[in-house]
């Protein structure tokens, strides 16, 4: 029995079970901050510590055909990129600028309080690279030697406080610049970020999809700087 | 096979990337993703013949994620400590960015 349990069969039939059903939640309460990936996270986690009938190592050893495709997915990501092409020739000078303010102000406000709180530094490295989209964080986070899968949480729980915070922050500072406002999304919440700029507009979703991209190539080039 | 062909395009750009990134010491996929970017605004690849795939793999991406959350319990001693500093400063760092990079560009927006 150990053996049908500890099986690629067994943590597809769970990763993918939990990630239908928490979508299938998600969607019918259209409440996206009900993120599926974070709940189908801590459901497996719980079916891992008290279901007992597989193993951590054996889970993450077979739900390697899964964490395969992170790599041509990041890849895939030229693809939107490519469609705002002109928002980004025509806006660059703004872009270029947006993005330098959001790569620094990030890792300002997470460095810093993290180590004045004496936070351990695999876990700053971890939550250095949050705002960018989860793939290019757990390659970011892994290279710096962090805690891989800490960067994952850390980008879930930004992109969440980023869709939910969004309406309030542009209310209370009376800005309502749709360049302004997507870029934001983007650049500090990544794809919850641009799910929330395409209720805004569509400008504001063609920025916050180039803020991903630019911002992610950013903090690529900056954050081995930082950590060196 | 249109799945297979635009999946093998991706895949060979992301070969690329590994390979220029080892000699250059850079991040690989992110490298892939530049060189990508550049081949489809030069159209040495067309975006139609790549699209399908991506939007695909964009669309389920969450799914490939999830082992890398789940992978917090071994971690877990390092962890539950400091677990409410963590999610407190991701949680003021977003907003805080959110809100001087909505300033910022709303400030150069007018004098550009």
């Amino acid at each position: 029995m150990t053996l049908i349990f500890n099986s690629s069969l067994f943590s597809l039939l769970i990763t993918i079970g939990f990630y239908l059903f928490f979508s299938f939640i998600s969607e019918k309460l259209s409440k996206p901050y009900l993120n599926p990936l974070a709940l189908s996270g801590m459901a497996i986690i719980l079916v891992i510590q008290y279901g007992k009938v597989i193993k951590i190592e054996s889970y993450m050893s077979y739900s390697a055909i899964l964490t395969f495709y992170v790599a041509p997915l990041i890849v895939a990501l030229a693809v939107p990129l490519y469609h705002q092409r002109y928002v980004l020739l025509q806006k660059w000078p703004l872009l270029l600028i947006g993005t330098l303010v959001s790569v620094t102000s990030a890792l300002v406000t997470t460095i810093i309080p993290a180590r004045l709180l004496r936070l351990d530094e695999q876990i700053i490295r971890a939550m250095a690279p949050k705002s960018v989209t989860t793939p290019i964080a757990l390659e970011l986070t892994e290279r710096l030697n962090g805690l891989v899968p800490l960067a994952a949480v850390a980008v879930v729980i930004s992109g969440i406080t980023g869709y939910m915070m969004a309406p309030i922050i542009f209310r209370l500072i009376r800005k309502d610049s749709p360049i302004a406002q997507g870029f934001a999304l983007g650049g500090s919440s990544h794809i919850l970020g641009v799910m929330k700029s395409t209720e805004l507009g569509e400008l504001q979703a063609a920025c916050a999809t180039v803020a991903v991209s630019t911002v992610g190539i950013a903090m690529t080039i900056i954050l081995p700087f930082i950590f060196s | 096979m249109i799945y297979i062909k635009q999946f093998f395009i991706l895949l060979l750009f992301v070969f690329v990337g590994q390979i220029i990134g080892y000699y250059l010491n850079f991040p690989s996929s992110v490298l892939s993703l530049i060189i990508f970017f550049v081949a489809l605004l030069c159209g040495v690849v067309k975006v139609s013949s790549v699209d399908a795939a991506s939007n695909f793999l964009v669309k389920i991406s969450p799914l490939f994620f999830i082992p890398f959350i789940v992978n917090v319990i071994v971690h877990k001693e390092i962890i539950m400590p400091v677990f409410l500093y963590f999610i407190a400063i991701c949680i003021f760092s977003t907003v805080i960015t959110m809100l001087i990079t909505t300033l910022v560009i709303s400030f150069f927006e007018k004098r550009i």
